[in-house]
């Protein structure tokens, strides 16, 4: 489902001596099935910039469209109409913030996954299905057993909860995933298992989807393109592998390298004759293995 | 190396949720560990696997259900001791927001002296020494709120700091951080323990964190599993991601090659080591 | 955006106010306001009125700031004024048909609104010139004598601080968890008064959750540090009672001993 934001610019507390322009002039295309991360410092607009995605944020200035619909065409006039408009929105554009299992209220699993669903006025019988759907879909009905749906969300592990949230949000049966920091805080079992889960869900419902994270690796495995933003502005924009190379542009705004084309940079600037745009370690180990041989063979140059 | 060096000394520690009940939970068995002064100290392990147990027994927030905790040779089940090993042993917790009491970065810091009710003129002098250690002297008058994840932390070492601690854990201190705040943190600690020789034990499941530490220990379902120098421990990378760990990534690249028929000595944990192997400087 | 939410309006300053402890201003503010309900001559006010100009004037405080905390009474004011004037019985001033106005029920209005307006100036001075902390400092301070019979001084002002500081946390907390759930379709805005009221529970219940999760953390940090209760402990910031302080409690005590007489002073 694709959104493209027009000259979004959004500024916080404007016409207050406390302005914050968090957004300036954001001009963005995301096309329908397509994986993006959003990269960039702590304050450079990145969550500000994924509500609008959803019409939780109301531009400053600028446009927001949604599958080629503007979603602030409409007015207060209609007000209304209006609430009713965005609200399919949310539906179609789903968001989970960082940490989600803060949203966690009802008293089983079922009830907190069918909040959506229900929001949404389906019957009985479809909210089931959807929500074992849900449940399924985030990997965690079959490992943890029968009658999870039963229990009480808190009193389940942190990183089942945050399956359980984001389950919440899937039953909705969005068109686009947008996460932010899915992985945050979580140990490296439920991370690799939250990412494959995710990875898997993509391709199963051609999800477009947007990803806002700091981990590098976790983008490497779920997007194809890759936007950097730096004090509500776009600085890169292009495929993983290219803008992940950009290991200088990177350290200049704070941001982590990954570590693969660190050690594949460090390398490069010691003459070594290695790519420095792969991001597997598999590759790296391929790549560097191969420029050995080549070293012993006498053949590998020094740039 | 003599029994001056010893700060801490965890003997067949074993620790049960609701013991006796149905519903009783094992998180500790048989831990033994002995921590000197000093020290760097790793540990890691996948959720539930006992290490934030583990930490709070080290300063008596925890107690037995079997084996002894001995700090400076006071056991934690002695509650006339306690206070003084909250004192050696101070303690920085996961979530930032959830250590700060007052609405003064600087009314926080003094809040365990004014616990110890020590007089005014001494807290002033301590809570700048310790504001100073983490580099928070600027923020003293601010809010706590406005502070980013990575400085509130900070505040919260400071904090601990002010007690003149002997020995400070972090548990899971860096986990809802982001990479700065994170850097800045260990940047801290690290600090801390090569310059003003804080024992330092670190909760954490990041690899890349402990690769720093002189001594890494593993858990797995409340047993020590591995216990070492970080070269000898990241050797076992099956053992590790058995149990659902990973292994710093240029361990990972190490290991590659490894297979391939270039061997990486285990020194080598870090991108920078491997680069410096792979090509290295001329001397 | 709730980084920068000032609590209970204050606004810092150095006036003369501004610079007073917190524990003279709490009781000075005591003072008046039981004297101000022993006033029952034009006297008696105009001396409290004036006492209330000079604080005003000394706290050097925007007066709009004032007049903008009066503006939500002034309903309540107005119409005080006027059921005393139309039902206070006494000779006539003027009638409006079957409403008569009355000089006694003139009096008495004007004295009512005086009293009111008097009440929130003062309660108004107070926050904007005395720092939340430096409030909970000066209460538990004067509660402290109280300790005696049960009162838990200490306690209740550890709760006061924890709550301001957590005030602008639990904010940024509830924004995200009502974010979160219209994201879920939550509608917060339609429906009447029950069905809004039920609508809330989605936003309610996880902030009840994570508070009593946050206050069981922050106990652990607390203990960590030591903490033990009220029990001898030393303060970082003191409050300390200077010159300024006396000569303030005395100028009060003066005021009220002058609309006491006035009240009861024989004529």
């Amino acid at each position: 489902m694709p959104i493209e934001t027009v000259e979004l610019t959004h500024v916080y507390m404007t016409g207050t001596p406390r302005a914050v322009t968090a957004l300036d002039r954001v001009t963005l295309a995301i096309g329908d099935g397509e994986a993006v991360g959003i990269v960039g410092p702590t304050g450079s607009g990145k969550s500000t910039l994924v509500q609008h995605f959803n019409g939780l944020l109301r531009p400053t200035q600028g446009r927001v469209l949604v599958d080629g619909v503007d979603l602030w065409a409409r007015d207060a006039k209609e007000r209304r109409a209006h609430q009713a408009f965005l609200r399919e929105v949310r539906r179609k554009v789903g968001l989970i913030f960082q940490f989600p299992e803060q949203q966690l209220f009802e008293e089983t699993v079922f009830d907190d996954v069918a909040f959506g669903p229900r929001n949404l006025g389906l019957g009985e019988a479809e909210v089931a299905q959807r929500v074992r759907e849900a449940l399924r879909a985030v990997g965690l009905e079959e490992a943890d057993g029968p009658g999870l749906e039963r229990r009480s969300p808190f009193s389940l592990s942190g990183g089942q909860m945050r399956r359980v949230a984001i389950a919440g949000v899937l039953a909705m049966r969005p068109q686009t995933l947008i996460l932010d920091e899915p992985t945050a805080g979580l140990d490296p079992r439920g991370r690799l298992g939250l990412i494959e889960a995710l990875v898997r869900l993509r391709r199963e419902r051609g999800l477009t989807l947007v990803v806002v994270s700091h981990n590098m690796e976790d983008l490497v495995r779920l997007v194809d393109r890759v936007v950097v933003l730096e004090r509500g502005r776009v600085v890169l924009d292009g495929p993983t592998r290219e803008v992940f190379a950009q290991g200088r542009v990177l350290r200049s705004l704070g941001l982590d390298v990954p570590p693969v084309v660190a050690l594949l940079e460090g390398l490069a600037a010691r003459g070594a004759d290695v790519r420095t745009d792969l991001l597997r370690p598999e590759e790296a180990a391929d790549e560097i293995a191969s420029w050995l041989r080549r070293r012993e063979e006498g053949i590998a140059g020094v740039r | 190396m003599g029994d001056r060096d010893v700060l801490i000394v965890v003997k067949g520690l074993g620790y049960r949720y609701a013991a006796g009940t149905p519903d009783e939970v094992v998180a500790l068995e048989g831990v033994d560990l002995v921590i000197r002064r000093g020290e760097f100290l790793a540990v890691i392990g996948p959720n539930g696997s006992g290490k934030s147990t583990l930490a709070r027994h080290l300063n008596g927030l925890l107690l037995p259900t079997e084996g002894s905790v001995t700090v400076e040779g006071l056991d934690t089940r002695d509650p006339a001791h306690l206070w003084t090993i909250r004192q050696t042993v101070g303690m920085v917790f996961q979530n930032p927001d959830n250590q700060i009491v007052a609405t003064v970065v600087e009314e926080d810091v003094a809040f365990g002296l004014e616990n110890l009710a020590v007089p005014t003129a001494e807290m002033r002098r301590r809570v700048e020494e310790a504001l100073a250690l983490v580099g928070m002297t600027g923020w003293r008058r601010h809010a706590p709120h406005l502070l980013s994840g990575g400085q509130k932390q900070r505040v919260a070492i400071a904090g601990a700091l002010a007690l003149r601690p002997r020995c400070l854990v972090l548990d899971e201190a860096t986990a809802m951080l982001d990479p700065r705040g994170r850097a800045e943190v260990l940047a801290t600690v690290r600090r801390l323990n090569r310059a003003e020789g804080l024992t330092v034990v670190l909760i954490t499941h990041f690899m890349e964190e402990a690769v720093e530490a002189d001594r890494v220990l593993v858990m797995d379902k409340g047993r020590v599993v591995l216990d070492g120098r970080p070269a000898e421990v990241f050797r076992h990378a099956g053992l590790l991601r058995d149990i659902g760990l990973d292994v710093p990534p240029a361990v990972e690249v190490a290991r590659l090659l490894e297979v391939r028929g270039h061997p990486v000595p285990p020194e080598v944990l870090t991108v920078q080591e491997l680069v410096e192997h792979l090509c290295p400087s001329r001397p | 955006m709730f980084a920068d939410i000032t609590i209970g309006q204050y606004l810092s300053g150095n006036s003369v106010v501004h610079r007073l402890d917190p524990r003279t201003k709490i009781t000075i503010v005591g003072i008046y306001m039981v004297v101000l309900f022993t006033a029952v001559s034009a006297p008696a006010y105009g001396v409290l009125v004036a006492f209330a100009l000079l604080a005003v004037a000394l706290a050097q405080v925007p007066v709009r700031m004032l007049a903008r905390g009066l503006r939500p009474v002034l309903f309540l004011l107005l119409l005080t004024f006027f059921l005393q004037l139309f039902l206070t019985k006494g000779r006539v001033l003027f009638a409006l048909g079957p409403l008569v106005a009355t000089w006694e029920g003139l009096r008495l209005g004007v004295f009512m609104i005086l009293r009111l307006l008097l009440l929130l100036v003062m309660a108004s001075l107070l926050t904007l010139t005395t720092s939340p902390v430096a409030l909970t400092d000066g209460l538990e301070a004067i509660l402290k004598p109280f300790r005696v019979v049960g009162l838990p001084a200490h306690e209740l002002a550890m709760m006061m601080t924890i709550a301001l500081r957590f005030i602008p946390t639990l904010m940024e907390e509830a924004d995200k968890v009502m974010k979160a759930q219209m994201a879920r379709g939550a509608d917060f805005q339609s429906g009447g008064l029950l069905r809004r009221a039920r609508s809330l529970i989605p936003l309610l219940v996880p902030l009840f959750v994570s508070a009593f999760r946050r206050a069981d953390e922050l106990a652990t940090a607390m203990e960590a540090r030591c903490y033990r209760g009220g029990y001898q402990r030393t303060r970082y910031s003191p409050l300390r009672a200077g010159p300024l302080d006396w000569a303030a409690a005395a100028l009060t005590v003066v005021t009220a001993l002058s609309v006491l007489a006035l009240r009861w002073w024989p004529r």
